[in-house]
C-alpha cells in the first residue's frame, strides 16, 4: 500500500529538523511526498522506518551507522531526497556552498564534524540495537 | 518507398561527419532523433542558485516535475550529465527502442539526433600510431580529417606534455580557463615534472570541442557551469549544429522518427527497413550504398538482424573507467570559483611500466554538479557531509581512469530472442593501478585514500567499439575491410566505433568522426 501523503509530509519535517534545525518549508513537504510516494525504497531496514522516525529518534545517528551497515539503506534514501530539494532551494544556498576563504573555518568544521560523527555513530549503533533495526 | 544515392543510419557523431563528408550527393539520414526541449536556465548556475525569484524554475530545472534528477537514489548509477530533467532526452526510449538483456553491462543508448554527444565531455583526441596498431589504418590516414574537424568544430588546447599522446597541436584555439585548483595542479606538477616523467606520468591540458573564441557562428564558452543541466550551449560542439546546417542548406534529406531494424542486398540495390516510432509501421527506403553509424551496439544489431543471426557472439570493447576523489589539503575552505569549465579541467597520462599501454587520466573539478550528487560518499554523519561538501569541494578533484581494451572471448554481445542485445562483459580487476597514481598524485601535494577509489560498472563510459572490427583482410561475415565494407557486401559500410578495435584508453569521439568522414569518402569515390 503506498504510504499516506499526511505521513510522509510528517516525515520531511522530522528529517528537516534533524538536518537544518526546522520545519521544512510546506513546498518541500510536498515535493518529498511526492517524490517518495511512488519510489523504489530500498528493502533494508526491514522495520517500519517511518515509525521509527515519528518517534523522535535521532535520525542522523540512526542513518550513519544504518550507511555503515548498508550503503543503499532507506533512510539514507530519504535524507538523499530531503537534501536535494533543499539544495535546489535559494535559501539553503549558503548551506552548501561557501563563497569566501576560510581555509581555518574549513578545516575547525571538518574536525569537529570528524568527532561529532564519531559520538553519532557509536549512538545509531545503540539505537539500531535498542530498536531492533535489521 | 524513398530513394536515396546513400542512406546513412544514424545521426551521432559518425553519422552527422559521414554525411558532412557526402553532402550534396543525394544523401538521405535515417534517424530516431530526440530533441531536448528548451531550458529556462539563463545566466551562472550560482547566481541563479541564490536567486530567490528562480526558486520555482531551479526546482524544474534541476530536479524535475518527474524527479529526473533523483534518479541515482533509487536506481542503478547514471552520469550527472545524463539524469539533469532537461538532459534525459539523450537516453530517451532507449530501453523500448533497443532492448538489452545484461548482468554487468549498463548498457547506454542515444536516440537522440547527435546521439550521445549531447551529453559528451567533449574530449577530442587523436589516435596516434601507438594507438592504431592493430588497424589496417595509420594516423597518415586520419590526419586531413582531423583537420577538417578541428577547422569546422573548433577544439581548444594547446601544445605541453601532453602532445605526444594527443598528436600535434595545430588549429587550436586557446585552452579553456581552469580555476585555483587546475592552476595550482600544473604549477607543482611543473616544479616535478623531471621526477614524474621519469615514473611515467604527464600532465596537461585537454583537448576539447568548447569553444574559447566565436567560431562558425557559435559563441565562445560563458562559463556559466551549467552543463549539467542545460543541453546544446553553442560553445559546446555537438554534431547536431552541423546535422542542422546541412538540413538548412538543402545538402542533405533527414528522416526523424523512424528505427532501423534491418538491410537487404540485391543487384538492383539495397532496401532499408525501418519502424516509425510513432505508427508502429514498417517503412522501407532503397539506396546504391548504406552507411551504418547507429552507434556500436545497434549498429552491430543491425547487423545480426538482416543475416537473422542468433546465434554468433561478436566481440564487445568498453572503456573502463574508475575514480579517485582527490583533496588538496591547502584549499579546504577555498571560496568558490562559479566561472570556471565545470567539467574536465586537466588530463594526465600514465605511460610507466605499471601498465601495457598508456592510461589517460582526466581530472575533474566538481562545480558543476550539485553537492547532492556525491554528498553521501563522504563518510561523516549528514550534517558533517554537507559541512565537508561545502569547505571539501573547492579542494577536491576527481581523477577518472580510463582503461584501454582490447576483444576477448569472455566479452560479447549477440542477438537473443524477442531481438533484445544479449551482452557479456568481465571488467578487469581496478586497485593495483590506482594505488599507484595515488601515490604519484601525493608529490604534487593531493591526497587520496586507496579505499575511496570507485570503479564503475561496465558500460558507464559509454564508449564502445569493436563488435565488426576494421580489418587489412577480411575473413568473417562481421568484419569490414579498410574501407569499412562488411565482408561478403558489395556496398554496406560500417562507419562507426563499431569497426574500432582494439581499444586505447582515449576517448574515441574524435576518430569515430574522423574515420567516418574516411569512409565516406571512399563511398563517394566508389559513386563517381
Amino acid at each position: 500500500m503506498p504510504p499516506d501523503p499526511r505521513d510522509l509530509r510528517a516525515e520531511a519535517n522530522h528529517l528537516h529538523r534533524a538536518l537544518f534545525g526546522g520545519d521544512a518549508p510546506e513546498e518541500v513537504r510536498e515535493q518529498y511526498a511526492s517524490a517518495l510516494q511512488a519510489a523504489p525504497l530500498a528493502e533494508v531496514p526491514r522495520c517500519d522506518l517511518s515509525r521509527l522516525i515519528a518517534r523522535g529518534l535521532d535520525l542522523e545517528a540512526l542513518e550513519l551507522a544504518l550507511r555503515r551497515r548498508t550503503r543503499v539503506n532507506a533512510l539514507s534514501q530519504r535524507f538523499q531526497v530531503l537534501c536535494y530539494l533543499a539544495e535546489a532551494r535559494p535559501e539553503y544556498y549558503s548551506r552548501f556552498v561557501n563563497e569566501s576563504p576560510r581555509f581555518l573555518v574549513g578545516w575547525l568544521a571538518l574536525g569537529l564534524h570528524a568527532v561529532r560523527s564519531v559520538y553519532k555513530l557509536i549512538k545509531g549503533r545503540c539505537l539500531l540495537r535498542i530498536h531492533d533495526v535489521r | 518507398m524513398t530513394s536515396a544515392e546513400v542512406i546513412v543510419v544514424g545521426a551521432g557523431p559518425s553519422g552527422t561527419f559521414a554525411a558532412y563528408q557526402l553532402r550534396g550527393r543525394g544523401v538521405l539520414i535515417l534517424d530516431v532523433g530526440h530533441r531536448p526541449e528548451d531550458s529556462a536556465l539563463h545566466g551562472n548556475l550560482y547566481d541563479l542558485r541564490k536567486d530567490p525569484a528562480a526558486g520555482g524554475k531551479l526546482f524544474a530545472e534541476l530536479i524535475g516535475p518527474n524527479f529526473e534528477g533523483l534518479h541515482n537514489v533509487f536506481h542503478p548509477y547514471l552520469s550527472p550529465k545524463l539524469k539533469g530533467p532537461r538532459m534525459r532526452f539523450v537516453t530517451r526510449g532507449a530501453a523500448e527502442l533497443s532492448p538489452v538483456v545484461s548482468d554487468n553491462f549498463d548498457a547506454l543508448m542515444s536516440f537522440a539526433a547527435g546521439g550521445m554527444a549531447n551529453a559528451w565531455g567533449a574530449g577530442f583526441y587523436r589516435f596516434t600510431e601507438e594507438d592504431l596498431s592493430g588497424y589496417p589504418i595509420d594516423p597518415k590516414d586520419l590526419e586531413p580529417y582531423y583537420d577538417a574537424i578541428t577547422a569546422k568544430v573548433g577544439i581548444s588546447g594547446t601544445d605541453d606534455d601532453l602532445s605526444r599522446f594527443f598528436g600535434p597541436a595545430h588549429g587550436l584555439q586557446p585552452p579553456v580557463e581552469i580555476g585555483a585548483n587546475g592552476r595550482a595542479f600544473l604549477r607543482r606538477y611543473a616544479r616535478r615534472r623531471g621526477a614524474l616523467n621519469r615514473q611515467g606520468l604527464y600532465i596537461g591540458r585537454p583537448r576539447l570541442a568548447v569553444l574559447t573564441r566565436d567560431h562558425d557562428g557559435r559563441h565562445a564558452y560563458r562559463y556559466e557551469a551549467l552543463e549539467f543541466f542545460r543541453p546544446n550551449d553553442p560553445a559546446v560542439y555537438t554534431p547536431t549544429y552541423t546535422l542542422d546546417e546541412m538540413i538548412r542548406r538543402g545538402e542533405i534529406a533527414y528522416h526523424g522518427g523512424v528505427l532501423v531494424e534491418r538491410y537487404a542486398e540485391a543487384d538492383a540495390g539495397i532496401t532499408v527497413t525501418a519502424r516509425d516510432c510513432r505508427g508502429g509501421e514498417t517503412v522501407t527506403f532503397t539506396c546504391k550504398r548504406l552507411v551504418l553509424a547507429a552507434g556500436t551496439l545497434n549498429t552491430a544489431k543491425i547487423a545480426l538482424k538482416s543475416n537473422d543471426d542468433h546465434t554468433t557472439a561478436l566481440p564487445l570493447l568498453d572503456t573502463n573507467l574508475s575514480y579517485i576523489p582527490l583533496v588538496d589539503p591547502w584549499s579546504v575552505g577555498g571560496a568558490l570559483e562559479k566561472s570556471v569549465y565545470s567539467a574536465a579541467m586537466l588530463n594526465a597520462v600514465y605511460a610507466g611500466d605499471r601498465s601495457p599501454r598508456p592510461v589517460q587520466v582526466t581530472l575533474y573539478g566538481v562545480v558543476g554538479t550539485l553537492r547532492s550528487d556525491y554528498l553521501f560518499d563522504f563518510p561523516l554523519s549528514v550534517r558533517g557531509n554537507i559541512a565537508a561538501a561545502r569547505y571539501l569541494t573547492p579542494a577536491l578533484v576527481l581523477a577518472q581512469l580510463s582503461y584501454p581494451d582490447a576483444p576477448t572471448p569472455t566479452n560479447c554481445l549477440r542477438l537473443a530472442a524477442g531481438d533484445r542485445l544479449e551482452l557479456r562483459y568481465t571488467s578487469k580487476p581496478a586497485g593495483p593501478l590506482e594505488a599507484h597514481l595515488l601515490g604519484l598524485f601525493r608529490q604534487v601535494g593531493y591526497l587520496g585514500a586507496p579505499g575511496l577509489c570507485r570503479p564503475l560498472t561496465p558500460g558507464n563510459s559509454y564508449r564502445y567499439a569493436g563488435p565488426l572490427p576494421m580489418k587489412a583482410t577480411p575473413t568473417e561475415r562481421y568484419q569490414t575491410d579498410r574501407n569499412g565494407l562488411l565482408f561478403g557486401t558489395r556496398a554496406i559500410y560500417v562507419a562507426d566505433a563499431a569497426n574500432l578495435s582494439p581499444l586505447p584508453s582515449k576517448n574515441h569521439s574524435f576518430t569515430m568522426m574522423a574515420d567516418a568522414m574516411r569512409i565516406a569518402d571512399h563511398v563517394g569515390r566508389t559513386l563517381a
